[in-house]
């Protein structure tokens, strides 16, 4: 065996942030990394030029979540407000043209949605397939109830609509009919992920499922089972299909591979939490199929996967990102650049989405920009922004047969 | 009418020289003076007629030859003398213009005979004389007004018969042809031939004129094959001036000697001539192939008859061709002659030549393209022209000789790229300029001229880019040019501070063209010829364009892939193909008026090759020096050429061994020389990709930047020229704000090289120039740089190298900051103590008595504002004042509650954000102050005294404060440059913070300067360094202002006096101040010290002169009593005392 390559250093920083970054994320084309600060601004860097394309004041309060969903870029705020922007585009440069950078462009804002953000759970996004959609529903989303932090609500992109409200609230034994003076034994969500799983009986269609942590460390996985009904409210017809507790500390967030197969949790404790969602919907091999790993690090605040779902990072609250295999839960390496507490990791796409060619502002002329060799290794890309107000982007190596 | 009145009036003046001429004509002595006067007279008088335009009757003309005739008849021609002749010559040829026209026949071949015969010296056989050049002149003169050929217009008869003048000369031409005749002919022409030779000039032109014109015309074919041996090699003779002492000809004597033998060789082997003759075959189609078996029979000619004539045979030709091309190689020498007549003769000869022989003579070819091509590349703007014209000409004719020329074209061009290796060993500097002159030329074809636009031949350019691209076979020829294309290394001056450096720094924000540093071959020493040599791969690069990629890529790949002498080359050949390939010039003046458009192709290969370089900029200093494998190899494979240079080596013993390789002067690496070519290359590339290399500023910034801070100059000036470039390449203004605008990428790839995995002990430097080059700018991206050099230092805190460079950058940083002046602060009000007033000596008592007088008063009186303090009291309410304008804010009510900080003279306004920056550079660095590295404690506290000017005070004073044991141990510090550091610390705060440092001052910082003072004053005594007063007296410091103690004194009493201008002293500390600092007044101190310890008892003047005064005059003895203890005689401090005490 060779020698174990040198420590890591990030491949570049970006210092475009003058407050502690809470989210980072890549575009779905590798092109953008999208950040954003406790302050409200989002900042969209390319990954040509490592430049801001944009930056601007999205929201007048931190940054929950953010993400890029095809033209545009929904940014979640805890102003209690999700806006959706027209994604910008990188000013295509013309031949001979002058050298003077054009200004930053401010994105258009196309809807805005009002939420409840008195939580720290992000949105959770679930484009919808092309025969699924309708002129006012492109994708659903899913965020904690407007009333209270503990119930989710899903609402539809572009049409605002609320489909399902108070997910989870069935469940729950409704002694109090207040609600409020009854300690709430979950606590709040923190974090979801939503994804449409296979009718179990008729061919062809899907139901909907949420998969939620909570702050008492528990996951929970619910399906919704009305087949009548469209439209949900008080949480009636989402059946809990598993909860499982593995963490003694709130989940601090939890990330569901792409082809959401399973699902990992970390949280203030060392335990890094492991659902194979397939399995853990039968009750006999539940016990296997959630299983938790124990790391030397406690203290995690984030959780990343790559695409393929074969490594993970997990940032830490001592500013490193920790990368891990997925089966094993062997380390793999550690990186170490941010001083202070580690807020969010993202991996690039290694699998490019084939986006509609007409959105690319002048394609071709911008394509061999970069060789075929150098998007490659941005597809390895790692980013991670921390409380230190800095974005360290890292290249990884292949991790290939380890 | 008229006509008949000038005929007559015509007639009338040439009689009156023509009947005393004919009644004279027989020569006698005496006659011979009246005989010449009536010539002149007559020759003026036609002179003046054909001038006025006269048009002579063949009457008149026979009127005037008659007398002329009878002259020549009834004396003896060889009695003639020459005045005489020459003047009936003169008329003669003067007659002959307008009489050609008319001459019968026999008039012609009679005067044609006498010139001749004249010529060639017959008449005057035997005598052994020959007649002087004038005569020759005029007799040549006459022979070209008889045979030149006449344009149909000049008839003065009928201009608009236009066979008239044809038919005239066909006939003179037919009778010259003759049989009878052809003796005649060929003896005038060997006459000619002689007088060719003359070194009379103007002889020498008129023969040349007219052998051209019988050349051109008389000549029967037949003939001229034999006379073409002797007419080559008398013309060569002429036109290389073997004759004449100088060794060259004029001009146009070798233009005109050229026209003769151009006429000469086409005449007897052009290609028609021969083709006529069925010596060659001209095949342009297949029917020529065809009848191959019937023109074979023919030539035994019907010209054989003749006596004189040569049969042209295929043997004949092959021998005459080869001597031919040994007497056209012989002209060589001409292609460098001085005249631009001579070279657009000799450029129009081989054009001819070339355009007329293909068939015949095809062995010249290569060397008449030469001759054009090498003409081509001539300084001489006509003669370019002229050769450029031709060559294109000729290699677009529609005739098939063009595939030809063009194959004979390419294949100078592969063996003059062959040949440049061997020549380049060879150290031959004129015949590589040669070489790469006419591989240059070769590729100007291929481009389409702009002047007189002509086509370009594509098909050179095809050829160029075959040779350089895939298969091409760069891997064969590549090693071999790049093994011969060595430089020498530059003379190593190592420097602190490199010279690019100095000039940034005297001169940051003029952006100057600054040329990169010319680099020398070793084996190329002339100028000319490294130009050439530049020039050539030039022109290759801009004649294959894209096709030379591939070879660009493969020099690259050998350039990256050593650090060796052939890497070097490699990279010197890849920046001129590539700077040839993208049309980039780092000339100034050749800027491009239009828009290059450039392939994609090559912005892609421009763009690798920027990334490699800056990828592979870092690795090579791990990188082993390459093993001794590499000399060897090189030197194995040219081993057939040995080229000594130097002294003789002689062997001590014959026959023993000695193949111990002399040492090599050249090393086998050449990093130097290897980054200044890295950093050329980069700069081509930023001149093709312009506005689209910004991306790549990310990667090529730090290069760049590292290049300046080089300690060699040769590298540091590559990389000062490449930002100058890429700053112009990309339409910047300045490198500042090159810059400026990429901040960002530069800190990045700083911080990266600052980072364990890629340390680079220099990126400190490089930041720091960094941060010099953007100047004051800097301020706003400063933050960015503070925090990353506070990261590292926490990092790195136990290397003192790093530290070191990081607190210089933070001192850079530090003084951006400084030389803003709107970060100055206003503090005047509270950084001047001022002394009681001064009072006169007058009125001195009156305050005095005042005070008696109302020391019973009532205290109403001390409500009083304090006088000293007018200015900073506010007379008013604060807040009052502006109450109007705060009203009109958008949000008052938050305001209200508190004071508002505009209006409170005593709260600090908000903190700019440079403030803000130098906060921050104080309250992090203060942890320094401890650090084990005395250059590093010394840095701190300078840093922190710069800093002390700008910024605010609440900022300032809890660090300082927080610091203060800190400052205070470093003025105990083993170092003393840590303590005059720790003392200019205490004078910037003193200086500008006097309230708040005037109990630290006189508590604490005062009595360790008393110890200091005493124990530097016990050391100077037994220091070697101390000052010797003249007169054998100790002196004060030492002699020299670069000691510790010298410094140390001097900042000892820069804080004091700082300290007593800013704070008022306790009175006995004033005592021992006068007292302690006496001896710097003595004469024999060092004047700097001197001025100080002024300016100090200056200022405690100012607060009071009464202790001061006591203190001097005891000293200098003036004053007894209790204080005289204090006299010093061994001090000579009269003469400073005087300067500033009135006594």
């Amino acid at each position: 065996m060779s020698a174990a390559p040198p420590p890591p250093t990030p491949k570049h920083i970006v210092r475009s942030h003058g407050a502690q970054v809470n989210v980072v994320c890549f575009s779905d084309d590798n092109e953008r990394i999208l950040s954003g600060d406790a302050t409200g601004v989002v900042v969209v860097t390319s990954t040509r030029s490592l430049r801001a394309l944009a930056n601007w004041k999205a929201h007048t309060d931190g940054i929950l979540g953010l993400q890029e969903f095809e033209e545009q870029i929904i940014t979640h705020g805890r102003d209690n407000k999700l806006h959706v922007w027209r994604r910008i585009f990188e000013p295509s440069r013309s031949l001979g043209g002058s050298a003077a950078l054009p200004g930053l462009q401010t994105p258009q804002l196309c809807y805005s949605l009002d939420v409840n953000a008195l939580n720290f759970c992000r949105l959770a996004l679930l484009p919808l397939p092309p025969e699924a959609r309708a002129d006012d529903r492109h994708a659903l989303i899913a965020v904690p109830n407007l009333v209270e932090s503990s119930y989710a609500d899903i609402w539809t992109l572009p049409g605002k609509q609320r489909l399902h409200a108070a997910i989870g609230k069935e469940g729950q034994t409704s002694s109090a009919s207040d609600g409020r003076d009854v300690r709430n034994a979950i606590g709040i969500i923190m974090s979801m992920h939503l994804m449409s799983a296979p009718h179990p009986h008729a061919a062809g269609r899907s139901r909907l499922r949420l998969l939620c942590a909570y702050e008492n460390g528990s996951v929970t996985m619910r399906e919704y089972t009305r087949e009548d009904k469209e439209v949900s409210i008080e949480g009636m017809g989402w059946d809990v299909l598993w909860t499982v507790k593995h963490h003694v500390e709130s989940v601090m967030a939890m990330a569901v591979s792409k082809d959401s197969s399973f699902a990992l949790t970390v949280s203030a404790d060392h335990l890094i939490g492991r659902y194979n969602l397939a399995d853990a919907e039968r009750p006999e091999t539940r016990e296997a199929a959630c299983t938790v790993y124990r790391t030397k690090h406690p203290g995690n605040a984030c959780v990343a996967m790559r695409d393929d779902g074969r490594v993970c990072a997990v940032g830490g609250w001592d500013g490193r990102v920790r990368l891990y295999s997925t089966k094993s839960f062997k380390p793999l390496g550690t990186l170490s650049y941010h001083k202070k507490n580690c807020q969010s990791v993202a991996f690039a796409r290694s699998q490019l989405q084939s986006l509609p060619r007409e959105a690319a502002g002048g394609g071709d002329e911008e394509e061999d920009e970069m060789s075929e060799d150098e998007k490659e290794e941005r597809a390895r890309w790692l980013v991670s922004g921390g409380q230190d107000n800095r974005v360290a982007i890292w290249s990884l190596i292949e991790f290939g047969k380890t | 009418m008229e006509n008949v009145a000038a005929t007559q009036s015509a007639f009338q003046r040439l009689k009156s020289s023509c009947v005393p001429l004919l009644a004279n004509s027989l020569l006698t002595p005496t006659s011979i003076p009246a005989v010449s006067k009536l010539l002149s007279d007559l020759h003026n008088t036609l002179a003046q007629l054909q001038a006025s335009g006269y048009a002579f009757a063949p009457a008149t003309i026979s009127y005037v030859f008659f007398p002329l005739s009878s002259l020549l008849r009834r004396n003896d021609l060889p009695s003639i003398p020459d005045r005489i002749l020459e003047k009936i010559l003169n008329i003669l040829a003067l007659l002959s213009e307008p009489w050609w026209w008319d001459m019968d026949v026999v008039a012609w071949e009679q005067v044609f005979m006498i010139c001749s015969a004249i010529l060639g010296g017959i008449d005057r056989k035997g005598k052994g004389k020959e007649r002087d050049e004038e005569t020759k002149v005029a007799a040549a003169n006459c022979l070209w007004s008889l045979l030149h050929e006449r344009i149909p217009t000049e008839d003065p008869s009928s201009p608009a018969n236009r066979d008239r003048a044809r038919a005239i000369f066909d006939t003179f031409r037919k009778h010259a042809q003759t049989a009878k005749f052809l003796p005649v002919l060929g003896q005038t022409l060997n006459a000619l031939m002689v007088t060719a030779e003359s070194p009379h000039l103007p002889l020498q032109r008129i023969s040349l004129q007219v052998l051209s014109t019988m050349m051109k015309d008389y000549l029967p074919d037949a003939f001229v094959p034999s006379v073409l041996p002797g007419t080559i090699s008398s013309m060569s003779k002429v036109a290389l001036g073997a004759g004449s002492q100088r060794g060259w000809a004029n001009g146009d004597i070798v233009a005109a000697a050229l026209l003769v033998m151009q006429y000469a060789i086409i005449r007897a082997v052009g290609d028609d001539t021969c083709v006529r003759e069925g010596v060659v075959r001209s095949v342009d189609h297949l029917e020529d192939l065809l009848g191959s078996g019937s023109t074979g029979s023919e030539p035994s000619g019907v010209q054989s008859r003749s006596p004189y004539s040569t049969q042209r045979t295929e043997s004949w030709l092959k021998g005459t061709a080869s001597q031919l091309h040994i007497a056209l190689n012989a002209l060589s020498p001409l292609v460098r002659h001085q005249t631009p007549t001579a070279l657009i003769g000799l450029a129009t000869f081989a054009a001819s030549i070339l355009s007329a022989t293909t068939l015949t003579v095809p062995q010249s070819q290569s060397l008449l393209l030469s001759f054009l091509l090498s003409l081509q590349a001539s300084p001489f703007e006509r003669v370019s022209a002229q050769a450029d014209t031709s060559l294109r000409q000729i290699l677009t004719s529609s005739s098939s000789s063009r595939h030809h020329i063009l194959q004979v074209l390419l294949q100078i061009s592969r063996d003059n790229l062959a040949a440049l290796p061997r020549l380049l060993l060879s150290h031959a500097d004129s015949k590589v300029e040669h070489v790469a002159t006419m591989l240059a030329a070769v590729c100007r074809l291929a481009t389409p001229r702009r002047g007189p636009p002509l086509p370009a031949i594509s098909a050179i350019s095809s050829g160029v880019g075959k040779l350089l691209g895939p298969h091409g076979g760069v891997e064969k020829w590549g090693w071999s040019l790049l093994s011969t294309l060595e430089f020498t290394n530059p003379p190593v001056i190592v420097t602190q501070t490199s010279a690019a450096q100095l000039f940034l720094e005297n001169n940051p924000s003029t952006a100057h063209v600054v040329p990169f540093p010319e680099l020398t071959f070793r084996h190329v020493s002339s100028q000319s010829a490294r130009q050439a040599l530049e020039e050539m791969f030039r022109a290759l690069g801009t004649t294959a364009g894209e096709e030379s990629l591939f070879t660009i890529e493969w020099f690259v790949d050998v350039g990256q892939s050593g650090r060796g002498r052939r890497a070097v080359a490699a990279l010197w050949c890849a920046c001129r193909l590539l700077e040839g390939a993208g049309r980039v010039s780092f000339d100034p003046s050749s800027s491009p008026t239009s828009v290059i458009n450039r392939g994609r192709r090559l912005e892609k290969v421009a763009r690798d090759i920027a990334r490699r370089i800056a990828e592979t900029w870092d690795t090579w200093e791990d990188e082993e020096l390459p093993q001794d494998a590499e000399p060897t190899s090189s030197t194995d494979e040219n081993t057939l050429i040995e080229h000594v240079q130097g002294l003789v080596t002689i062997r001590g013993v014959p026959g023993t061994e000695q193949t111990a390789p002399s040492s090599h002067p050249h090393s086998a690496v050449q990093p130097i020389l290897h980054r200044a070519l890295s950093l050329q290359l980069l700069a081509i590339t930023a001149g093709i990709l312009e506005s689209r290399f910004l991306p790549l500023l990310l990667h090529v910034l730090y290069p760049v930047l590292h290049g300046i801070v080089s300690d060699t100059s040769i590298v540091s000036a590559s990389a000062l020229a490449a930002l100058n470039f890429i700053t112009t390449s990309t339409s910047y203004a300045t490198p500042a704000n090159l810059l400026l605008s990429n901040f960002d990428y530069a800190l990045d790839s700083v911080s990266r090289r600052l980072t364990r995995r890629w340390l680079d002990v220099d990126a400190t430097k490089v930041l720091a120039v960094l941060v010099r080059l953007v100047g004051r700018d800097v301020v706003q991206k400063a933050g960015d740089v503070v925090e990353e050099c506070f990261d590292r230092l926490d990092e790195y805190h136990g290397y003192e190298v790093i530290v070191d460079g990081l607190v210089e950058v933070l001192g850079e940083v530090v003084k951006a900051i400084e030389e803003d002046e709107d970060n100055r602060l206003p503090r005047e009000s509270r950084t001047t103590f001022r002394g009681p007033p001064v009072v006169d000596d007058a009125h001195w008592l009156d305050s005095f008595m005042e005070w008696f007088r109302h020391r019973h008063d009532k205290v109403e009186a001390e409500s009083e504002p304090e006088p000293t303090r007018d200015a900073s009291y506010p007379r008013e309410a604060w807040g009052k004042k502006d109450e109007d304008t705060v009203d009109g804010d958008d949000a008052p009510a938050p305001k209200s509650g508190r004071a508002r900080p505009g209006e409170d003279p005593f709260e600090e306004a908000p903190p700019t954000p440079t403030q803000t920056l130098t906060t921050q550079i104080v309250s992090r660095s203060v942890y320094f102050l401890t650090h084990g590295s005395p250059t590093v404690r010394a840095r701190i506290l300078l840093l922190l005294a710069r800093s002390v000017p700008v910024l605010p005070e609440s900022a300032l004073l809890p660090s300082i404060h927080h610091a203060w044991p800190f400052i205070l141990n470093r003025l105990a510090d083993a170092e003393t440059f840590v303590v005059s550091a720790a003392a200019a610390l205490v004078a910037a705060l003193t200086e500008h913070v006097g309230d708040f440092m005037a109990r630290r001052v006189w508590d604490d910082v005062w009595p360790r300067f008393r110890e200091l003072l005493k124990r530097l004053d016990r050391a100077d005594a037994s220091s070697a360094l101390s000052r010797r007063s003249g007169g054998g007296g100790v002196g004060v410091g030492t002699e020299s202002a670069y000691t510790h103690s010298h410094r140390l004194y001097r900042a000892i009493i820069t804080t004091m006096t700082a300290a007593v201008r800013g704070v008022q002293p306790q009175d006995a500390a004033t005592w021992e101040l006068v007292v302690l600092f006496r001896r710097f007044l003595h004469a024999q101190a060092h004047e700097e010290l001197q001025a100080c310890a002024r300016e100090l008892y200056g200022a405690l003047c100012e607060n009071n002169e009464d202790a001061v005064w006591l203190g001097l005059a005891a000293t200098l003895g003036w004053v007894g009593g209790s204080v005289a203890f204090l006299a010093e005689p061994k001090w000579d401090i009269e003469g400073n005392v005087k300067m500033f005490l009135k006594c």
